[in-house]
């Protein structure tokens, strides 16, 4: 019974391993999935990230751009499961994802991102 | 300026209830940040400095709730019972001397005591019984059936401690600790008086009345919310008063070289409680059958040997 | 007289919800009922509306304790199916994934059976450190931290980075200390022992008979695991032995998981220094992917819960059904015949010494 007290006391001795949120964050390494990033004017509006997801995430929507009115991807945060397929397909790389995961919103219709706010 | 008696009385209430209130609160905050720590996690942080604001903060919380009280309750006893237990306790704290003065000097304090501490389990059954709920009712069970195995070890231990001071009388305990303390003298009956004094506080491993993953939290599933502050108010002055009893009869009480009394009973109940904050982070629940055995095979016939060899030894 | 418990469908007994019936007289069990389906999201019938590498993200969900475990199966089963082969390096990254995946699957039940048995989270805490610093290396691999998606025909969506070795081998050398001291705070502990030895035994024959696989039939004395008996990826080159215990309490199943997160370090230390070079990425998502001929395939593979076999009807473009056989689902129908005769609060010793994950068991 003396054996696992002392190892209590050694995790005394050890640092902590949380890390307090809003002041502390994490590492991330270089190629995580977090929320994503539009560049409108490489987008060619093919609709592969449309047919690509899963979940029916994208949906294109019209948008204005400096070329016209063309449809762009509104993507609806809440269904998002962040696979990452929207990003390999993208023929010219208009998708990414980037490493940014705090989006907390009060009210739910926020979540659906329209395409000027994929930035 | 001559302070009549019955001044000093008030004064002495008062300030053993500002000790009580003080402990408690101080002890809630050490055992939440220690086991936080050996858990590798930091403990209540934004409140206050360090956290220390956090139970206030919890109680305030709890008391602004509003009390249900489920149907099939006996009201009377569902509401009285908690009150009587927090009296109890607290009245228990008192019967204990202090130095300087502080606190009474009864010549059967011992007695006293544990003849009162053994209707807590009473009281707890009580509340638990009176819930009219099944899980309220097996815990309350649990908490007797296991009260009546460790009470036995936990007053024959006393009662070899009394034999060799010679009187029941608390403060006379602690003068004759003044050579060396009587944890040297009979290290089977503080290991004895200590693990019963556990299963009397009902602390980990003993912990079976609010067995958290099995019964959700035992007789304390239906009661409302102030009643759950008090219950954790009750949960630390048992503490304190448990602490209180092992320093004073086994750890030598307020002797010490340097510093005044009281400091070193501080020092020292609260050394006590911080090992009994390690046990809890330790180790594991133990299973009904077990611990009866426990309690009767293992500690009673250590404390009944104990007993024996103080006798042999030192009372002739 | 006996009395019904009811066992929510939510406690804090970490599985999950599951809702269990039992029927006690004094303190000892009559009988146990199960009562699941409260997870249950129709992934089976979600995958035929999908294209094949649509389902990668569903199939990941079903355990989301080892999640790639189950992605692997899947894959694998396409591969079968189209006649693709991985090369020798994909393999052995595939092989080491998944070992790190099944170690990180075992700290987390260490952690919760802890805490079932009432040590109120210091075993969960101190091994969810493990398994956190092991999903920060599997980060750095994928980029994502639970639910990788990273399995692709033919190998893997991104292959390890040029330091990957090196800290490899410092997180498995650092981990072999902790398994030391994990058995030392557990196995010197009296009230352990007496909480999980000689509880919830399960006979051979019975282990047999009711079809359990993984660690809860090794530690009956069964010599069954897949990655030995239908070898698959690279384990026949590195040597590896399965871990068996006779007794079948549930000390003996904590015993074979503690054994087998050691074979795991050893396996992975082999495998690094075997991994031939080459290349190990495999096909990208395309928006059509090359036509599948239609046919029938099953893979089997050991899950860190058990046997988990997939049963696949392809067509050109989507699975025309898809069949799972979960090892969860098999386990706890033997919760039955085990906890006959077991006393209330042993109940929870045995449940947590199964290793349920209810998303494993309702699909």
């Amino acid at each position: 019974m003396l054996r696992p007290i002392i190892e209590t006391i050694k995790a005394l001795g050890k640092e902590r391993f949380t890390t307090t949120f809003p002041e502390e964050k994490e590492r991330q390494p270089d190629n995580y999935r977090g929320l994503h990033r539009l560049d409108i004017e490489t987008c060619i509006s093919c609709g592969a990230c449309e047919r690509i997801c899963p979940n029916k995430t994208i949906t294109m929507v019209d948008a204005n751009t400096s070329k016209g009115r063309r449809k762009l991807p509104q993507i609806d945060i809440e269904r998002c499961l962040f696979c990452g397929l929207c990003e390999e397909v993208c023929p010219t790389r208009a998708l990414t994802l980037t490493k940014n995961y705090e989006y907390t919103e009060f009210d739910r219709r926020r979540f659906i991102r329209r395409p000027e706010e994929l930035r | 300026m001559l302070i009549g008696s019955v001044e000093k009385l008030i004064i002495e209430v008062i300030a053993v209830f500002i000790l009580i209130v003080f402990f408690d609160y101080i002890f809630g905050w050490l055992e939440r940040k220690t086991i936080a720590k050996a858990q590798l996690r930091h403990g209540p942080t934004y409140l206050g400095k360090f956290g220390i604001l956090q139970n206030l903060a919890d109680i305030l919380k709890l008391l602004t709730k509003e009390n249900v009280i489920p149907k099939n309750a006996d009201k009377l006893i569902f509401s009285t019972a908690p009150l009587l237990l927090l009296a109890l306790f607290i009245f228990l704290v008192y019967l204990l001397p202090f130095p300087n003065g502080l606190g009474i000097d009864i010549s059967i304090g011992l007695l006293a005591v544990f003849v009162l501490l053994s209707f807590s389990p009473l009281l707890i059954f009580l509340t638990g019984a009176a819930s009219g709920n099944k899980f309220s009712l097996i815990s309350a069970q649990r908490s007797v059936i296991m009260s009546l195995a460790y009470e036995i070890p936990l007053i024959l231990s006393a009662a070899a401690v009394a034999l060799y001071a010679g009187s029941f009388n608390i403060a006379n305990i602690v003068y004759s600790q003044a050579k060396i303390p009587f944890i040297a003298l009979m290290p089977i009956g503080f290991f004895v008086f200590f693990i019963a004094m556990l299963a009397e506080l009902e602390r980990p491993p003993f912990d079976l009345r609010e067995a958290d993953s099995e019964l959700i939290a035992g007789w304390l599933v239906d009661v409302g919310a102030p009643y759950y502050a008090m219950a954790l108010f009750v949960d630390y002055t048992r503490m304190f008063l448990g602490s209180l009893l092992i320093s004073l009869l086994f750890l030598g009480g307020w002797l010490g070289p340097y510093l005044p009394g009281l400091i070193w009973l501080l020092i020292k109940v609260f050394v006590v409680a911080v090992v009994i904050v390690i046990i809890r982070a330790t180790t594991v629940r133990m299973r009904l059958d077990r611990l009866m055995r426990f309690g009767w095979f293992w500690l009673l016939p250590l404390a009944v040997l104990n007993i024996i060899f103080t006798f042999m030894l030192f009372v002739k | 007289m006996l009395t019904r418990i009811n066992v929510g469908p939510i406690h804090p007994s970490t599985h999950g919800v599951l809702r269990l019936v039992v029927t006690l007289d004094g303190d000892t069990i009559v009988d146990v009922e199960p009562h699941i389906g409260f997870l249950h999201r129709g992934v089976e019938k979600l995958a035929e509306n999908r294209m094949y590498m649509q389902n990668e993200g569903y199939m990941e969900k079903i355990d989301y304790v080892a999640p790639m475990a189950y992605s692997d199966l899947y894959v694998a089963a396409l591969e079968e199916a189209m006649g693709i082969h991985p090369s020798e390096r994909a393999k052995y990254v595939r092989l080491i994934l998944l070992e790190f995946q099944r170690i990180a699957s075992h700290l987390l039940w260490l952690g919760t059976f802890c805490n079932d048995l009432g040590l109120m989270f210091t075993m969960f805490t101190w091994t969810l450190k493990d398994r956190d610093l092991i999903l920060n290396l599997l980060q750095d691999v994928t980029g994502s931290r639970m639910f990788y998606v990273n399995m692709r025909l033919g190998g893997v969506s991104i292959d390890l980075p040029p330091n990957f070795e090196e800290h490899a081998n410092k997180l498995l050398d650092y981990l072999e200390k902790r398994f030391k001291e994990y058995e030392a705070f557990l196995e010197k502990n009296p009230v352990f022992i007496e909480r999980t030895k000689g509880v919830g035994v399960l006979k051979r024959e019975d282990a047999i008979a009711l079809g359990v696989t993984g660690p809860v039939l090794r530690a009956s004395g069964v010599n069954f695991d897949v990655r030995k008996d239908y070898a698959y990826y690279a384990y026949e080159k590195l040597h590896f032995i399965p871990q068996i215990q006779t007794k079948g309490d549930s000390f003996a199943r904590y015993k074979v998981r503690m054994q087998e997160m050691k074979e795991s370090i050893k396996l992975i230390r082999n495998a690094l220094k075997l991994m031939p070079e080459g290349d190990a990425l495999g096909m990208p998502i395309k928006l059509i992917s090359p036509p599948v001929k239609e046919s029938e395939v099953i893979v089997r593979r050991e899950l860190p819960r058990g046997e988990g076999m997939i049963f696949m009807v392809t067509d050109k473009q989507r699975p025309y059904r898809l069949s799972l056989r979960t090892p969860a689902f098999i386990n706890l129908s033997a919760l039955k015949q085990i906890a006959k005769g077991a006393s209330y609060a042993d109940l929870f010793s045995i449940l947590g010494s199964l290793d349920l994950v209810m998303a494993d068991v309702d699909r």
